[in-house]
């Protein structure tokens, strides 16, 4: 018998259209959001714009035949990703910054995993959020018009709607990354690829819509509603520019309908949170890479099943009944007898070597705050237990709910006079839980100097704190509080935060100024 | 090899904890930040999985099947707290930078594991060394991880400035050694490689050029028809999940070549099991496959 039809593996619907076509539809599209990107910041971004691009595209040309895969350069995805990748940076970062981040994209994200439509989470975010915790200064420093500035999202968290101009936003003359800024331009290349048909709208206004039902509601519940609130959390920021081009990606968005909607949800809700209750102003690209993550999982909950397996799957699960077991008296009582003797004989060896290690441990303990009290009063010839009982009730007064002074001594000299004190002070709000620290504060009020007993924060940033550049900006001043800041310190009792660790410093801030606000009820007493 | 130095080899290189058997990942994550903390680290669960080790195999006739995992548990974390009290007496500052890592030893999988699949079954001096290889392996893997995130992340080694500012080239030499470090000065560190995700970078790069050197090894042995378990996981080929091993597509053609040599003198009924058996010889069947696989399964506590 002759055959008459094809037989075919699926797809059996075939379209002329290309992933050539689709993604020179996409830089068609970004084509306004990076012309005004170029105009509003000038030649630098324009050359970060084109560095981006050739790097891209000239590493995954590299992997591929490293790799010995097909070259597909010419699909011009790695172009679509070194532009966005150059939108999704500061205009002012050096040009190595935007090589290393493009490296990151195509190598680590893209081509390690297999290549297009393997990559796990969107290359040109991935690569953003990989510089952005590297070089946090950098990253988020924005030059516009000569000038240092805040972003307006910034802007809005620190101030509120007053330090804000809306139609600068939409417009986008504004700092910002190279491509967030202008919101009309965005929308005019995201209408675009909705009219192309190259997205659908389903992803975009589910994100911006939870988005702004949640920014709503909150306004609403923390002193009534604000329509500039709202709108200027929509225009600021990199919403825009991620909810039309970078969460519509078709590799890392799931393909089932009601994926796309849990998606876009899930996306409005992240972004919602990062950014009301995150440290940063900004998170839309983590809210991005994240939900990238949950992709199979959202694609598994809402794959449609096929005709009839439903009721099939549900008795598969009800059939798992477990058998039970005839239980043997005696093998349970060796059993509960074996465990009670090793845990007997466990239990005595412990507190032997409790018993024997808590004298040498005492004393290290000891050795260690001496050394501190040494440390921040190098002056002071002996250390005097001093009451502290009162601190509690002295800090909470002033107002510092996650400070404890532990314990306090009071530093006499060779003749016995107090010349100062030393506070331990625990700290609650660090970023790796809490901080002990020591300090010494002269009878006159002016800080010795500190020093950390127990410091436990992130390596490379929060830890930092115990490098002495950072200590000694406290030691040797007289103020009635400290203050951090992140632009330079300029008066007496201005701390240079630690970059990528404002936390740190803000528990360390505070820690030293409930010690200083503590001395001066001392002194107050005394007086 | 005797039987000890054979346990050491297998431990620190055959069946290394970290990169071969990938157990143990929450502390080679968590404390890898630097290459002090990653030694302090594997030293100290060394010396509990020594203990830990020696402690189960005198007991291993003594303790019921039944409750095995219970009693392991508690030797294992009366071990743990006692190393604790003697760091927090005696090394307090190694006690300080290892913090809360050091009762999460209780749940580190290689001691319990190494206690399931070697010292409940075997000798106490075996089980000694089965304890100080693979505690010397998870210290080599540890102290590498983090060596590289500590150079990548922070620019120094143990605590040594080698790239970016201030580098001991640059401050401590003179003439072109001094040029080198001025050089090196430009370095500026990729901070995320100290924080966590850096840990799956640096793990995954180190594995995928170690399975890539392994490979190669493989193929070789596996071209001039040597055993290749050598290199490989202790179940062989056949057991393997990496379909792209050079070594692997060399054993199944060999495999593929003799049954037909053997077709003509065997009868075609037993065609399918012959190919299941044709595969087996490439792989000498290694002493300890039960148990490598035991500790497969116990996975991530």
């Amino acid at each position: 018998m002759e055959q008459t039809f094809k037989i075919s593996s699926s797809p059996h619907v075939r379209d002329d259209g290309t992933t050539t076509g689709l993604m020179a539809d996409v830089i068609i599209a970004l084509m306004p959001a990076t012309i005004f990107g170029i105009y509003n910041f000038g030649y630098h971004a324009l050359f970060l714009v084109l560095t981006c691009i050739v790097s891209c595209v000239l590493f995954e040309w590299g992997c591929q035949v490293l790799f010995k895969r097909k070259v597909t350069v010419k699909d011009c995805s790695a172009i679509v990703t070194g532009l966005l990748l150059a939108l999704n940076l500061s205009p002012d970062v050096p040009v190595w910054m935007a090589i290393l981040g493009s490296a990151f994209a195509i190598v680590i994200v893209k081509q390690l995993f297999g290549g297009l439509g393997q990559n796990f989470m969107n290359p040109a975010l991935g690569a953003r959020c990989f510089l952005l915790i590297s070089f946090a200064g950098q990253m988020t420093s924005f030059t516009y018009d000569g000038v240092t500035t805040a972003t307006p999202l910034a802007e809005l968290k620190a101030n509120g709607v007053s330090a804000i101009n809306l139609l600068d936003m939409f417009k986008g003359t504004i700092p910002g990354t190279i491509g967030e800024t202008s919101v009309i331009c965005i929308l005019v290349g995201g209408i675009y690829l909705i009219v192309k048909r190259v997205i659908s709208p389903v992803i975009p206004l589910m994100y911006i819509g939870t988005f702004a039902v949640l920014i709503s509601v909150y306004s609403a519940a923390n002193g009534g509603f604000d329509p500039t609130y709202l709108a200027a959390h929509l225009c600021g920021g990199g919403l825009m520019l991620g909810a039309f081009f970078m969460a519509t990606d078709y590799v890392t968005s799931p393909i089932t309908k009601g994926g796309k909607y849990i998606f876009g949800a899930l996306l409005g809700l992240l972004t919602f949170l990062f950014r009301i209750f995150g440290g940063s102003a900004e998170g839309v690209s983590y809210s991005i890479i994240f939900a990238n993550l949950l992709v199979p999982l959202i694609e598994k909950v809402t794959m449609p099943k096929s005709f009839g397996q439903g009721a099939e799957l549900l008795k598969a699960e009800g059939s798992q009944a477990g058998s039970s077991k005839r239980v043997d008296k005696k093998s349970i009582a060796i059993a509960v007898a074996a465990i009670l003797i090793i845990t007997c004989v466990a239990g005595f060896a412990l507190g032997y070597v409790y018993d024997i290690t808590k004298e040498p441990i005492a004393q290290a303990e000891q050795n260690a705050k001496e050394e501190a009290y040494k440390a921040v009063f190098n002056g002071a010839d002996s250390f005097e237990e001093y009451d502290c009982s009162d601190a509690a009730d002295v800090l909470k007064a002033a107002g510092f709910d996650s400070d404890v002074i532990d314990e306090a001594v009071a530093a006499k000299d060779s003749s016995g006079e107090t010349v100062g004190y030393v506070f331990l002070v625990t700290s609650n709000e660090a970023y790796g839980g809490s901080l002990q620290l020591a300090m010494g504060i002269t009878t006159d009020g002016t800080v010795n100097g500190i020093s950390f007993l127990s410091l436990s924060e992130t390596a490379g940033l929060g830890m930092e704190a115990d490098k002495d550049t950072f200590k000694e900006q406290f030691a040797g001043k007289k103020v009635d509080e400290f203050k951090y800041t992140k632009s330079g310190a300029a008066a007496d009792n201005e701390i240079d935060a630690l970059s990528g660790a404002t936390i740190t410093t803000n528990a360390v801030t505070n820690a030293v100024n409930s010690g200083i606000s503590y001395f001066k009820s001392i002194e107050g007493g005394n007086n | 090899m005797g039987k000890c130095t054979e346990r050491l080899y297998n431990g620190i290189v055959k069946e290394n904890p970290t990169f071969v058997q990938m157990l143990g990942m929450c502390p080679t994550l968590a404390v890898t930040s630097s290459a002090i903390n990653g030694a302090g680290m594997g030293l100290t669960t060394t010396c509990i999985l020594v203990l830990s080790n020696v402690a189960i195999s005198l007991l291993r006739k003594v303790i019921p099947d039944k409750v095995r995992i219970p009693a392991y548990i508690v030797i294992i974390a009366s071990f743990v707290t006692v190393i604790q009290f003697l760091l927090q007496a005696f090394i307090p500052s190694l006690n300080d930078s290892l913090g809360i890592y050091i009762p999460l030893i209780v749940v580190n999988c290689i001691i319990l594991g190494r206690a399931e699949s070697y010292a409940s079954k075997n000798k106490v001096m075996p089980s000694l060394f089965d304890g100080l290889g693979m505690g010397l392996g998870f210290t080599i893997g540890l102290t590498v991880i983090g060596a590289f995130r500590e150079l990548i992340g922070k620019g120094c080694v143990f605590n040594y400035q080698i790239l970016g500012d201030g580098n001991l080239l640059s401050s401590n030499s003179n003439g072109a050694l001094k040029a080198i470090g001025d050089v090196l000065a430009y370095y500026k560190p990729i901070t995320i490689f100290v924080l966590a995700p850096g840990a799956f970078f640096v793990l995954a790069f180190l594995i995928a050029f170690l399975n890539k050197r392994n490979a190669k090894k493989a193929a070789k042995a596996a071209a001039e028809g040597k055993d290749t378990s050598e290199f490989c996981r202790p179940e062989g080929c056949a057991g393997c999940a990496n379909v792209l091993c050079a070594g692997k597509k060399a054993a199944e053609a060999q495999a593929e070549t003799k049954p037909v040599e053997q077709k003509t003198v065997a009868k075609p009924v037993e065609k399918k099991p012959e190919i299941n058996t044709e595969v087996k010889p490439e792989v000498k069947p290694a002493e300890n496959k039960p148990e490598a696989r035991e500790a497969g399964k116990d996975g991530e506590a």
